[in-house]
């Protein structure tokens, strides 16, 4: 068992050099590219007789980082982008050795305004959008806050109903293009931006940053919901409320085109068509971007890029437009372009020559020697150490026995204990070779790796086979390596919980040097802009976490203690035999389960049954269906413990109170429950602490909307789901809205523990009371 | 109160056994309250998720005409596998088409061109790869049975109904009339569908055609991950604190350490397996090496309790008895106590393994949300998992995905009650009272 133990330790240190040879395609990126890239990805690999290229989401910025880090098997070959590459990316290429980029623009991304089916059309424009938007609005020539609440009221041929829009959440990339497309061409044309200009003070470039800020500030009297949800989240919405307005992606809408009617923008309808011909105004490039360098190592990389761009897939009539990609007119030339081998300009340090002759020596010498670290030497090593240590473990349980058979002297071990004691002095200098061929940088060829292994392994194996001898105590030395191990073993808990801190705190510390720490712990706005400027306070997510946690107690909390109660007071033995494992059925379903419980069937009973007649929300995902439903995942936590804590308070205290003449119930509350008190606070300390680290749930049923309030019928969202969704979004992977979700991490690591601290020292000490 | 029997109740008597009567009903209620709950999500997700195990299919013969696809006659596999999904999907538009005239159905408002619309696009990526592992099927005339497309399929499971498929832009009311007369002739049947559980997942265009092989194979990967390398540092681990620890400052700070490991939120092992194992130490995305490893570092702790509960459980006088023979302290302990504790450990092992599978969050993180189409061939190959594949339906556009989301979940549930009835059935097969 334990050379087991530690040839796995082994193993799981020397795993960062055992990366495979690769022969699937590595996408990542854009999650609004996402769809596109896998119904390629699909037809590509069921038509073209390569493997189906792997594809993943996690974001844009991320994507890009991903691309950037670096050139051969391990790093990505393609990054989808819902926004064309910024110098800090190109930045991070060069920095890494990736000289050669090529952008590809795919298509067009339509963003289009949609309300319910049943009610009335609309005709916009982002003037009008803006006006009904923003926090200040021009009044007779002078700004004046932003006072319409009905549509009518902005122009009289519009509807006349109240003014609520559901527009995507700041980490979108969609929320760019609206910035950009829909707000700032809205605030020009509604005469503000000079206006703006006009208040702000400085040159004028500060009076027209200060412009456009003003521009994309949005009123925040409920009139404006962001959704950082996906597209489902804000059809979920729409379809709930009959005067709003959602803003959705073309192809979400076509998809779901019975359930919403679009208006039009300037007059046009968004289609495939009009976006395509550039008469409806709101739309995106799309684009990835592609190592070329990676042609030739990754079979049938450029076949793809070629078949993505053939006219079948991404052109008019094509497999994409049917999802909803806008064709782009220039396909032709985009193919072109990557047929000719054409990569971006990257500035100073790029190839001096952004055109390469011919595609098919795009870059054949860029692959790294690096790359061929590939797992191989490092199985073949570990295969001869086997080998070697097989070997030893049988040639010195051999000679052991054949010096006992001689029969000239007691043994102090027996012949088993010879044989793994040669082992372990041959197969510990063998890893230890290993392990420093690895530190040194695993080049080169495996007979190389061999050897380094094979040489110390032998020496050592040779000097422990001469050593056996009648008086060696072979047994005591074997011992002491086990008990070694056995420590090691039961150090990695305390290794574990090390780098959990460590890699905390160092990302943190990456983000607080970016972001004021101060900021961060007492604002209480969560805005986080894709420009920079973003406020990231934690408050509103400390708030939304631990209003969805309070809840869960609320309901956790009396049913689970009060169930304690009955079974371990009342319930005969048949029924708590039962009852019992039950009950605690409800803690061992994934919480998946439970998120999914929340999103299909707790949210939507809630909205339709609860908060609509009431009038006090319109969201399916709220406070209330996450608490709810964690309540129920929680019951098991306080049931279970609270069970084994009352059944510990000593009988003669029951029998006591019974013998005073006390009712069973009073003899509860007034003597048990007191006893068991500081272990039932432990209980509920430990479901608060559960509740308060839970994600799933939390990411399906809670929404992601960081606000304060009150109302526990409206979105709102917590700290484990910005770390999901930080980490995961369209932001760039360096800047603080990504890295803030490591503050995240570190804030809610530090408040669980410190409720698990607090917890077992109570729970501890009231144990020792009673035994 | 003087002359009043015993027996009489007076009032405080009575008020207080109400009062008994009302605290015992409490309890009561809570215990009922809690089952229903189970109850009640059970059912809604059974519910929910049923109708993914069931699939409507088209059956209808296919001529495999060899000048379309096999031009040159040879029958080489390079030039039969040049021809492309659109051909076949065109053959198979045409073989639908000839099936309707055929039967006399009365298609009414549905062109001929609109009838393979009806057809899940999956199916002439089947009908290719059929052909190609067997291309002496050219020629020939073969029944073949094709995936609806899903919103045909949502039509039979109440998803979609005539006034949604009006204003739908894939699906229109003739098509379900012409679909529902495709059923009374008996070429559209609803069965049971094995994909669902041995297909790879599929684009958002074919919700019909996703399935949770690679999933099931994904997460099978990763349990063995956990397995290998927890089972033996678990115990390794318990048998030290158990049996040889000193009971001093050090050991406390690890049994403090693992209980509260115990308890740190899974998220944050994502965060973790994130920033070590992919940043620092550059293991591949979405490689069920990765997710194992980082499901390994949650379940240790997990195992360690329960392990350590059942070496305590071994009476002294055992190991009294192995040192009185002369066995060392680690004979003692790998001779005797082990083996007596092993059903308890492996009773804790596979309840910790259950955990395992059904974690999500972490796995989010570390990019186990991968859409892979290929079967992994190894533990570095990209992969999916099973909860992960339910959180991922759920964000997809197509309304088909929910139903295979809770459909998924109940897979999910199943392995978790089968691996939990092992545990059960262990514990009560060698259990040892002494």
């Amino acid at each position: 068992m334990t050379p087991r133990c530690l040839a796995l330790i082994a193993a799981a240190l020397l795993l960062p050099g055992a990366a495979s040879a690769r022969d699937q395609i590595q996408i990542a990126g854009s999650s609004t590219v996402l769809p596109y890239a896998t119904i390629v990805a699909e037809a590509f690999g069921e038509n073209r007789g390569f493997p189906t290229p792997v594809v993943e989401g996690g974001g844009s910025g991320a994507g890009r980082k991903k691309l950037c880090e670096g050139q051969g098997e391990a790093t990505l070959d393609i990054a989808n982008s819902s926004s064309p590459i910024k110098p800090s990316d190109i930045e991070l290429c060069r920095a890494n050795g990736v000289t050669a980029l090529m952008e590809v623009r795919i298509g067009y991304d339509g963003i289009v305004f949609a309300s319910r089916r049943e009610g009335p059309g609309f005709a916009l424009t982002p003037e009008l959008i803006w006006r009904a938007l923003a926090a200040r609005v021009p009044q007779d020539g002078a700004l004046a806050a932003n006072r319409a609440s009905r549509w009518s009221e902005i122009d009289a041929g519009l509807p006349d109903q109240p003014i609520t829009l559901f527009i995507p959440g700041t980490k979108h990339g969609s929320r760019e293009v609206f910035d950009q497309k829909v707000l700032e061409v809205g605030c020009a044309a509604a005469g503000a931006e000079a206006l703006f200009a006009a208040a702000a003070t400085g040159s004028e470039e500060d009076k027209a940053k200060a412009a456009t800020k003003a521009c994309l500030e949005l009123r925040t009297d409920g009139r404006s919901v962001d959704i950082d949800g996906d597209y489902a989240e804000t059809l979920a919405r729409v379809a709930a409320n009959p005067d709003a307005i959602g803003v959705f992606g073309l192809s979400f809408y076509e998809n779901n085109a019975d359930k919403l009617r679009v208006a039009t923008v300037e007059g046009v309808e968004p289609t495939v068509e009009t976006i395509a011909k550039g008469a409806y105004p709101v739309s995106r490039p799309l684009y990835f971007y592609v190592k070329p360098a990676h042609f030739d190592l990754v079979p049938g990389l450029r076949d793809y890029v070629l078949y993505f761009l053939s006219d079948e897939i991404a052109g008019p009539g094509g497999l994409l437009s049917g999802y909803g990609l806008v064709p782009d007119p220039a396909l032709a030339e985009t193919r072109a372009a990557v047929d000719a081998g054409r990569v971006l300009d990257m500035g100073e340090g790029a190839e001096p020559s952004a055109t390469t002759p011919a595609p098919a020596a795009s870059a054949p010498e860029a692959a790294p020697p690096v790359t061929e670290a590939g797992g191989r030497p490092i199985l073949i090593a570990l295969l001869a150490l086997a080998v070697l240590g097989a070997a030893a473990l049988v040639a010195g349980r051999q000679r052991a026995a054949q010096v006992r058979a001689a029969g000239t002297a007691i043994f102090h071990s027996v012949p088993a204990y010879h044989g793994a004691l040669v082992l372990l002095s041959a197969v510990l200098p063998g890893a230890l070779g290993l392990l420093a061929w690895g530190g040194v940088g695993p080049g080169g060829s495996p007979a190389l790796a061999v050897s380094a292994t094979l040489l110390p392994g032998l020496a050592g194996g040779a000097y422990g086979y001469a050593r056996i001898s009648p008086d060696l105590r072979a047994r005591t030395a074997v011992e002491r390596v086990v008990m070694a191990a056995l420590i090691g073993c039961s150090l990695i808990a305390v290794l574990t919980t090390a780098g959990i801190f460590a890699s905390l705190v160092v990302e943190a510390g990456h983000f607080f040097k970016l972001y004021p720490a101060a900021d961060f712990f007492f604002s209480t706005t969560w805005n986080p802009q894709f420009r920079g400027g973003s406020s990231l306070g934690i408050w509103p997510l400390i708030w939304g976490t631990f209003y969805v946690s309070f809840i869960a107690l609320l309901v956790a909390v009396p049913v689970g203690l009060m169930s304690a109660i009955y079974l371990a007071e009342y319930a005969s033995k048949r029924t708590r035999a039962w009852v019992k494992p039950a009950i605690e059925i409800l803690a061992g379903i994934p919480t998946i389960v439970y998120g999914l419980f929340a999103l299909i069937t707790v949210g939507p009973l809630l909205r339709d049954w609860f908060a609509q007649p009431l009038g006090i929300g319109s969201s399916s995902s709220s406070v209330m269906t996450a608490g709810l439903v964690m309540g129920i995942m929680v019951i098991p936590f306080v049931s279970s413990l609270s069970d084994d804590i009352i059944n510990a308070v000593p009988q003669s205290l029951r029998d006591g109170s019974l013998g005073l003449g006390a009712t069973p119930s009073e003899t509860v509350r007034q003597v048990v429950l007191p006893a068991a008190l500081p272990g039932i606070v432990g209980a509920v300390l430990l479901a608060a602490s559960r509740a308060i680290g839970e994600t799933m749930i939390v990411v399906m049923g809670a929404g992601a909307a960081a606000k304060l309030s009150l109302n526990p019928f409206e979105a709102m969202t917590t700290v484990t789901v910005k770390i999901v969704s930080q980490l995961t979004g369209d932001t760039e992977f360096a800047s603080p809205e990504t890295l803030v979700a490591f503050a995240l991490g570190l804030t809610l690591f530090l408040v669980t523990l410190g409720l698990n601290v607090l917890a077992l020292v109570i729970v501890r000490k009231y144990r020792e009371q009673y035994e | 109160m003087s002359g009043k029997s015993l027996f009489a109740k007076d009032a405080r008597t009575a008020a207080r056994n109400r009062a008994e009567g009302r605290f015992r009903a409490y309890g009561f209620s809570a215990i009922v309250l809690a089952l229903l709950a189970l109850v009640w999500l059970l059912i809604s997700i059974l519910g929910a998720g049923a109708p993914a195990f069931r699939q409507t299919f088209l059956t209808f013969p296919v001529t495999l005409d060899a000048k379309l696809l096999d031009k040159s006659g040879s029958g080489d596999p390079a030039a039969l596998s040049k021809v492309t999904t659109t051909t076949y999907g065109k053959l198979i538009a045409k073989a639908l088409e000839a099936e309707i005239a055929a039967r006399g159905i009365e298609a009414g408002e549905v062109k001929a061109k609109e009838f393979a619309k009806m057809l899940s696009e999956e199916s002439s990526a089947t009908l290719r790869t059929m052909v190609l592992a067997d291309p002496t099927l050219i020629g020939q005339t073969i029944t073949f049975r094709a995936l609806a497309s899903g919103r045909i399929d949502g039509y039979y499971k109440g998803r979609v109904t005539m006034e949604s498929a009006a204003l739908d832009k894939n699906v229109s009311p003739a098509q379900l009339v012409l679909a529902d007369r495709l059923k009374d002739e008996g070429v559209l049947t609803i069965a049971f569908n094995p994909g669902f559980l041995t297909m790879p997942d599929a684009s958002d265009k074919r919700p019909e055609a996703a399935g949770l092989g690679i999933a099931i194979v994904g997460s099978f990967l990763m349990m063995a991950v956990v397995l290998v390398l927890s089972l033996p540092i678990g115990v390794a681990a318990s048998v030290y604190l158990e049996e040889f620890a000193p009971k001093n400052r050090w050991t406390d700070l690890i049994e403090v350490n693992i209980a509260n490991l115990a308890a740190v939120p899974s998220i944050v092992y994502g965060i973790l397996g994130l920033a070590i194992f992919i940043n620092f130490a550059g293991l591949p995305q979405s490689a069920p090496i990765v997710g194992g490893l980082v499901l390994t570092l949650m379940t240790l702790p997990r195992i360690i309790i329960p392990t350590r509960a059942a070496l305590k459980a071994v009476p002294p006088s055992i190991r009294d008895a192995a040192l009185g023979v002369g066995a060392s302290k680690l004979q003692t302990v790998f001779h005797h106590v082990l083996p007596l504790a092993m059903p308890g450990i492996l009773t804790g092992m596979i309840i910790g393994l259950a955990q395992a599978l059904g974690e999500t969050a972490p796995l989010l993180l570390i990019g186990m949300v991968a859409f892979v189409r290929d079967f992994p061939g190894g533990f570095f190959d990209p992969a999916a998992a099973l909860p992960v594949q339910v959180y991922n339906w759920t964000t997809r556009g197509d309304p088909g995905f929910v139903e295979r989301a809770s459909g998924a979940i109940i897979v999910l549930l199943a392995f978790l009650i089968l691996m939990n009835a092992v545990a059960i059935y262990l514990r009560r097969k060698f259990e040892r009272r002494w």
